[in-house]
C-alpha cells in the first residue's frame, strides 16, 4: 500500500494533461475548505475538531468535526461495554477517545429532543451495511441520553447473551426459563455505573415486594438500587433481579417520574430462533426462553409511555443463515417485526465526501497515517477506492499503514 | 581436373537449357493469358501460375511456381581454373578468393576515403551532414546471407571481421561516396511492432465519453464499462468494489485506474462471471486497462504496456497427471 502512495503528485498531473476534459469541476464552498492544497503540500493537516462536547448542543454545522468524549464520562457510561472493542484499542493509542459527528446520530437526537413523551416509546432502528457505523451512532445517543438525565437500560451487544453467553442455568423461580447468571451481574454493574447518579436523585421505589429465597426479601417501597446491588451479590438471582428492575422501571415511566430510554445494539438477536445452549435432548434452546431477553422484551412493547428505544439491526447479530440482506424487515424476522412495529428507520452509509476528508484528517492529525502521500489529493483518492469509502473497511486498512 | 571441367561445362548446358525452356514458357503463357508477350514480367508469370494452378495448400512454399532457374537452382561456383589448372581468381589459393577480394576492396575503399578526407582539409571544406549515409532500417547481412553472396562457407570469426571491417569502413564520414558498395551488404528490417487500432471514445445521449471492454483471466469473464466525468464510483455485479473480500482483489481492480492518474475521475461499471475472486478481480483488471486506453495519451499508454497492464495473463490452470502429485510436483523419491 506504501508503494502505491509513493509516487509523485505533480508528475502524474503533467502526465496526463490531455485528459483535463475528462476532469470534474472542483465543487467550489464548503467541500473546498477540507480539501488539502497541492500546491503547498508542508501544510500541516489538522482534524477538524469542535469543542462543543455535548451532543444536545450539535447542529448540522457540526458535521464531520470530531468531538471529544471526556475519559471519566467514557469509562463511566462504557466501561462494561457499548465501545466496539476495535474502536476502544484505537482510541487507547490515540490517548482520547473522539467521536466524528454524523447525520444518522444527529437526526436520533433531534428526533428525540422533539418526542411526546405521552405517547408510547418512539423507536429508532439503525440499519446499515456491516462496519458502516451504527454502533458508534449509538454511542453518540448515549451519550446524549445520559447528558439529557434519561435512565439507561442500555445492552451493548446483545448477541453476546445469545452465543457468547458465560453461563446458563436453569431458572429456579420459573420452570422452563433459563437465567445468565454471571452476564446478568455484570450488566447489574454496567447499569449501576450509568445510572447511580440517577438513581439517587430520582428516588425510585419498588412497588411491590420480592421474595427471593426464603430469607432474602425485598419489601415494597424499597429503593430500586437495592435491588440491582443484590443482583450484583448474588449471581443467582441476578437475572431475576433485571426481571425486577425492567418491571419496575416500566411502571415507574408509565407513571410519569422519569423518562426511560432503551439503548439496544443488534436488537434482532432477540427475535433469532437459537441460541448456543443445548438442552438434555440435544435440541438448542430458543433465546425467547431466556430470563433477561423476556425481561427486555417487555420494554419493547407499546403499553408504556414516557420512554424511546433506541437499536441497531446488524447482520451480524444474526445467526450465519440469514445474514443475506442489511435491511430490518429481514433481519427482524416476522416476530421481530411485529413487535417492533412501528418504528423509525434510520439509514446508516458510507463515509460521504465531506466526511472521508474529515477522517484521513483526524488519522492524519494523531500521527496514524504518517505516509506525507497520505494526506495528498491522490492518496486519499486511493484510500476512499480501496476502502469504498466504508468506516469499518477504511480502519482495517489504515491500521497497517 | 579434365572431370571438373566437363562438370563446369555441365552445368552451364544444364543451365542454358532450362533457361531458354523458361522463356519459351513465359511465351506460351503469355499467350494463354492474351498479353503480350514482349512485356511478359516475371510477377505477371506468378499471377498467372496461380490462376492457372490453383492450389489450396498453406505452405507457400509447396504450391506450383515458375521461376527462372538462375533462382532455382543454387548457385555454384564453377571454372575457377582454365585447362591448365591456373585459377582465375588472384586469390584462388587463399581458398576462400571471394571473401578475401571483399575485404581486399574495403581496405582499397577506406584508403581512398582517406586521401579524399586529405584533400578535403587542404580545401578546407568539411564534411557536409547532409551527405552522411543513412542506413536506417537496415542492418549488415546474417552469416548464411553472406556466405550465399559469396558462395562461400565461412567460419563465425570471419563473418565477425567482417562485419567489424564494414562498421569501420561506414564509420568514415565520406562514406557516402561507397554507397553502393555498402549497400550490397546491408539488408532492409522489418518494423515487427504492430500498432493496433485503440478503439475511439463513445458518447451516451447526454454527452458522458465512455469505453467498453471485455477482459479475461482463468476462467473469468469481465465486461467493463469506464465512464468518464466521474467521481471513482465503481459497481461490480450491483455491488460496491467490498464485493472483493481481499484487499489484494481491490488492489487489482484499482490498480489500472491509479496508475494512469484516473482514480476518483471515471466511473466503473464491471460485470464479471466465472471462476473465483482471483480470477475475477484479474479479468476487470485487463478489462479496465483496455478501456482506459481511450481516454488516455500515447506516453501513458506505453507506461501501462511497460506495467504490464495491457499483457493478456495467458496463465491457465494445469492438469493433474497420474502418478505425480499436482501439476509439477511428484511424489517424494524413495531411493529404496
Amino acid at each position: 500500500m506504501a508503494r502505491l502512495l509513493s509516487r509523485n503528485i505533480f508528475q502524474s498531473f503533467s502526465d496526463f494533461g490531455g485528459c483535463s476534459a475528462l476532469v470534474r469541476n472542483v465543487a467550489v464552498g464548503r467541500e473546498a475548505r477540507w480539501w488539502s492544497n497541492e500546491a503547498s503540500p508542508a501544510v500541516k493537516v489538522t482534524a477538524p475538531r469542535t469543542s462543543l462536547n455535548q451532543p444536545g448542543l450539535q447542529t448540522e454545522e457540526q458535521l464531520g468535526l470530531w468531538y471529544t468524549l471526556e475519559q471519566d464520562i467514557a469509562k463511566q457510561l462504557f466501561g462494561l461495554g457499548g465501545i466496539p472493542k476495535q474502536f476502544a484499542t484505537q482510541c487507547k493509542t490515540f490517548a482520547e477517545t473522539c467521536l466524528m459527528i454524523r447525520k444518522p446520530a444527529l437526526t436520533t437526537i433531534d428526533y428525540i429532543k422533539k418526542t411526546n413523551l405521552a405517547l408510547p416509546p418512539n423507536k429508532f432502528i439503525l440499519y446499515g451495511r456491516e462496519g458502516v457505523g451504527k454502533s458508534l451512532s449509538l454511542v453518540h445517543i448515549t451519550h446524549f441520553l445520559s447528558q439529557d438525565n434519561w435512565l439507561l437500560v442500555h445492552i451493548p451487544w446483545a448477541p453476546r447473551w445469545r452465543r457468547g453467553f458465560k453461563e446458563i442455568t436453569a431458572s429456579a423461580t420459573v420452570p422452563g426459563r433459563y437465567d445468565h447468571p454471571l452476564d446478568a451481574v455484570i450488566w447489574l454493574q454496567h447499569f449501576k455505573s450509568q445510572n447511580s447518579q440517577l438513581l439517587k436523585t430520582l428516588q425510585l421505589e419498588t412497588s411491590e415486594e420480592y421474595k427471593w429465597s426464603r430469607r432474602e426479601v425485598t419489601e415494597a417501597g424499597a429503593p430500586l438500587i437495592d435491588i440491582v446491588e443484590l443482583g450484583i451479590s448474588r449471581a443467582r438471582f441476578a437475572s431475576d433481579c433485571i426481571m425486577a428492575v425492567t418491571t419496575e422501571l416500566k411502571k415507574h415511566a408509565t407513571h410519569q417520574r422519569c423518562k426511560i430510554a432503551v439503548v439496544a445494539d443488534g436488537i434482532n438477536t432477540f427475535f433469532c430462533l437459537t441460541s448456543r445452549y443445548r438442552l438434555e435432548d440435544l435440541t438448542y434452546l430458543n433465546p425467547e426462553n431466556f430470563t433477561i431477553f423476556q425481561a427486555f422484551m417487555q420494554l419493547f412493547n407499546n403499553n408504556w409511555r414516557n420512554g424511546v428505544v433506541v437499536a441497531s439491526v446488524d447482520s451480524l447479530a444474526n445467526d450465519g443463515a440469514r445474514r443475506e440482506s442489511y435491511l430490518p424487515r429481514y433481519l427482524l424476522r416476522q416476530k421481530g417485526w411485529e413487535t417492533l412495529d412501528p418504528f423509525i428507520p434510520i439509514l446508516v452509509s458510507n463515509y460521504n465526501e465531506l466526511e472521508m476528508q474529515s477522517i484521513v484528517d483526524y488519522y492524519v492529525d494523531r500521527n496514524w497515517l504518517q505516509n506525507p502521500g497520505a494526506s495528498s489529493d491522490t492518496g486519499r483518492r486511493e484510500l476512499a477506492g480501496l476502502s469504498s469509502c466504508n468506516p469499518y473497511t477504511l480502519m482495517n486498512i489504515c491500521n497497517s499503514l | 581436373m579434365k572431370a571438373y571441367q566437363e562438370k563446369a561445362q555441365a552445368l552451364d548446358a544444364l543451365m542454358f537449357e532450362k533457361t531458354t525452356e523458361y522463356e519459351i514458357g513465359r511465351r506460351h503463357l503469355a499467350n494463354m493469358m492474351g498479353e503480350d508477350p514482349e512485356t511478359f514480367t516475371d510477377e505477371d508469370i506468378d499471377t498467372a501460375i496461380e490462376y492457372l494452378f490453383p492450389s489450396g495448400l498453406f505452405e507457400p512454399r509447396a504450391r506450383p511456381l515458375m521461376k527462372h532457374p538462375t533462382e532455382v537452382f543454387a548457385r555454384k561456383k564453377v571454372a575457377e581454373f582454365d585447362e591448365t589448372g591456373r585459377p582465375f581468381h588472384v586469390l584462388f589459393y587463399t581458398g576462400l578468393p571471394n571473401y578475401y577480394q571483399v575485404l581486399h576492396d574495403l581496405s582499397e575503399k577506406v584508403r581512398e576515403l582517406d586521401s579524399f578526407s586529405d584533400r578535403m582539409m587542404q580545401y578546407n571544406i568539411h564534411k557536409d551532414p547532409e551527405r552522411t549515409l543513412n542506413v536506417g532500417g537496415t542492418e549488415w547481412v546474417k552469416k548464411e546471407q553472406l556466405e550465399d553472396i559469396l558462395l562461400e562457407k565461412l567460419k563465425d570469426k570471419q563473418y565477425e571481421f567482417f562485419v567489424r571491417s564494414m562498421n569501420r569502413l561506414l564509420d568514415h564520414p565520406f562514406s557516402y561516396r561507397v554507397e553502393e558498395f555498402i549497400m550490397k551488404f546491408r539488408k532492409h528490417v522489418q518494423i515487427s511492432v504492430i500498432h493496433k487500432e485503440i478503439p475511439k471514445l463513445m458518447f451516451t445521449a447526454e454527452g458522458t465519453p465512455y469505453m467498453a471492454a471485455v477482459g479475461r483471466r482463468k476462467t473469468s469473464t469481465a465486461s467493463v464499462t469506464v465512464y468518464g466525468r466521474g467521481s471513482g464510483k465503481i459497481s461490480i455485479n450491483g455491488e460496491d468494489l467490498l464485493y472483493f473480500k481481499y484487499i489484494q482483489d481491490r488492489e487489482q481492480v484499482l490498480f489500472p485506474l491509479q496508475f494512469s492518474g484516473l482514480l476518483g475521475k471515471v466511473d466503473v461499471v464491471a460485470d464479471v462471471d466465472g471462476g473465483g475472486f482471483s480470477g475475477q478481480s484479474g479479468a476487470i483488471r485487463y478489462a479496465i486497462s483496455m478501456a482506459v486506453r481511450s481516454f488516455v495519451d500515447e506516453q501513458m499508454m506505453e507506461k501501462m504496456r511497460l506495467a504490464g497492464l495491457l499483457t493478456r495473463d495467458p496463465r491457465r490452470h494445469e492438469r493433474k497427471k497420474p502418478g505425480w502429485k499436482g501439476a509439477r510436483a511428484k511424489y517424494t523419491w524413495k531411493k529404496r
